[in-house]
């Protein structure tokens, strides 16, 4: 076959646009986003700043920063904070992982998804809170605990995001990877995980949110670290700017996993995406 | 009955070559899906020869594309017999190879992983059939640039147009450099203009890579055109009605008037066969 003509149109498909407009483009839409995201919160510092006198419980902003400030400096903080994040993670290890398992062999017949439809009601429809002193009066105070509180508490939404991900694979995809004779590895690594990662990521943008909520909730009543204790600390001496700075502190790392980690990486894969013909 | 033009051998291939020349031989071959009342092959034989553009044409359901499945390993066969390249594959609808000859397969549509470059689709595909990792970028390059899309190699498939895509796909079938490479109407789905293009460039590529190829198409004038050999099917359950060896030297050209006449006989033959003339009165007999 021959060569098609080196066109300017060709060398767009091949290379993509210019990457400086697109690059500006994307600061500027950046910043839009940022302004629009700023705004709620500036009210809010405004109203707080205006307001905190009137009430006999709101701490002054300037009483809070000083608080924020002397926390920050303490080593004991991002101590608490990276036990808290530590327990999230094998917590949702631990959930996503039993997920993954069981929606693959719910996929493998309607017997499986009968046997585990039980299971999947009954974990979605109880409290977090419940889940949570369940397992704390299970398995003890230890951290474990809170893994499994964890665990079952996401597990339901995952099962669901997952399962509807492996309904939706491409059966022609699969009989391209049979005829090429796609070797279990390729096609786990080159045609499942990449057709199931919008399911995968929209699974586990929700019950990331989740599991941060019940970890703090288990530390609460389980712990002697982490940001669920020090909430109960600021509580018992009624500290509320105390309470306020680890909200905030708590917020951030949220915040950090989803535009540190989570967006990133979402980027990376899906990267193939913003191409003239889409998906 | 209309005009017979090319040469027809009618029933299973009964040509005078030798059975090392054939590359494809299949005896009685069965195959029904699930429920359905009507098998959608039964009772097919036919061999193909080394080297052979092979065109199978039939109408839509008479199991052209079940045949490639069933070469492919993608069904297996309720019953007959299926050897490819000297490896017996089945016999009495049991699987007899554990390993079955490497095979090229261009579907309808290019099925292109839209995650991974057009170099990654070709790799993955060199990988799974064992070429070694050093062999890939020489692999890769020759089969892109044969197939005209060198210069998208490190493209998104989401990026290239319909054309192109397919490109990809017959250079992903042929770099693996398979026994036998399947096509099931590859161009179908392709406006004319950009049909009639690859045509004329897929030929040129199984001239010089000499592989066999075996080409499923509902389109006569297509048949006629790139076939050494076309394999006529009755209309369902797929069986072998005719061998048809398409006699024009090449390189042919699409608008040749030669063409024309062959087809235009072929369609008038098919419609008896096919048993249109039962279903539907025909117009000057009114």
């Amino acid at each position: 076959m021959t060569s098609p003509s080196a066109t300017a149109a060709d060398a767009w498909v091949r290379d993509g646009p210019s990457r400086r407009p697109r690059r500006a483009h994307r600061w500027a839409r950046r910043g839009r986003r940022l302004v629009i995201v700023s705004l709620p919160i500036g009210a809010a510092l405004v109203a707080w700043s205006l307001l905190w006198d009137r009430t006999d419980f709101l701490p002054s902003p300037s009483s809070t920063l000083a608080t924020a400030v002397e926390l920050l400096r303490q080593p004991e903080t991002y101590t608490n904070l990276l036990d808290t994040a530590r327990r999230l993670a094998l917590g949702l290890t631990l959930g996503f992982g039993t997920a993954v398992l069981v929606s693959l062999v719910m996929r493998q017949s309607a017997w499986w998804r009968r046997f585990f439809t039980p299971y999947i009601f009954a974990t979605l429809s109880t409290p977090s809170l419940a889940v949570a002193l369940f397992s704390l009066m299970v398995f003890g105070l230890s951290e474990v605990g809170i893994y499994i509180a964890v665990g079952i508490t996401i597990f339901p939404f995952a099962v669901i995001s997952l399962i509807e991900g492996l309904d939706d694979l491409d059966a022609r995809l699969g009989e391209m990877a049979s005829v090429y004779r796609f070797s279990w590895r390729q096609r786990v690594r080159n045609v499942a995980i990449p057709e199931m990662a919008p399911h995968l990521f929209a699974a586990f943008r929700n019950v990331h949110a989740l599991a941060w909520k019940v970890v703090v909730i288990a530390e609460v009543f389980s712990q002697q670290t982490g940001v669920g204790y020090q909430y109960k600390l600021a509580y018992s001496f009624f500290e509320l700017q105390r309470l306020l700075v680890w909200a905030a502190l708590f917020i951030s790392m949220v915040v950090i996993v989803e535009y540190g980690i989570l967006r990133p990486m979402e980027r990376v894969s899906f990267r193939w995406r913003r191409t003239e013909g889409g998906a | 009955m209309g005009r017979r033009v090319g040469k027809p051998e009618s029933g299973r291939d009964d040509t005078e070559a030798p059975s090392s020349s054939r590359i494809v031989e299949i005896e009685d071959l069965a195959f029904g899906y699930g429920e359905a009342k009507q098998p959608a092959l039964d009772g097919l034989t036919l061999s193909i020869d080394r080297g052979e553009f092979a065109c199978v044409l039939g109408p839509s359901g008479c199991g052209k594309s079940t045949l490639l499945g069933i070469l492919s390993g993608l069904y297996a066969p309720q019953r007959g017999r299926v050897a490819v390249d000297g490896t017996l594959v089945y016999e009495g609808g049991r699987r007899m190879a554990r390993e079955a000859p490497a095979m090229g397969y261009v579907f309808q549509d290019p099925r292109l992983l839209p995650w991974r470059r057009v170099r990654q689709n070709v790799e993955l595909a060199l990988r799974a059939a064992g070429v070694p990792q050093a062999e890939w970028d020489g692999r890769v390059s020759t089969y892109l640039d044969m197939c005209g899309i060198g210069p998208f190699a490190e493209s998104w498939p989401g990026n290239l147009s319909g054309g192109q895509r397919q490109r990809v796909a017959i250079a992903r079938a042929l770099a693996i450099e398979p026994t036998l490479v399947l096509m099931d109407e590859p161009f179908s789905t392709l406006d004319e203009v950009t049909a009639r293009f690859l045509r004329r460039e897929l030929l040129e590529v199984w001239e010089r890579t000499g592989q066999t190829i075996i080409f499923v198409t509902h389109s006569i004038r297509e048949a006629v055109f790139l076939a050494d050999h076309v394999y006529v099917m009755t209309a369902g359950p797929g069986k072998l009605l005719e061998r048809r060896t398409i006699e024009i030297p090449r390189p042919r050209v699409y608008e040749d008037p030669h063409l024309t006449e062959i087809e235009a006989g072929m369609v008038e033959w098919v419609l008896e066969h096919w048993g249109f003339y039962d279903a539907t009165p025909r117009e000057e007999g009114k």
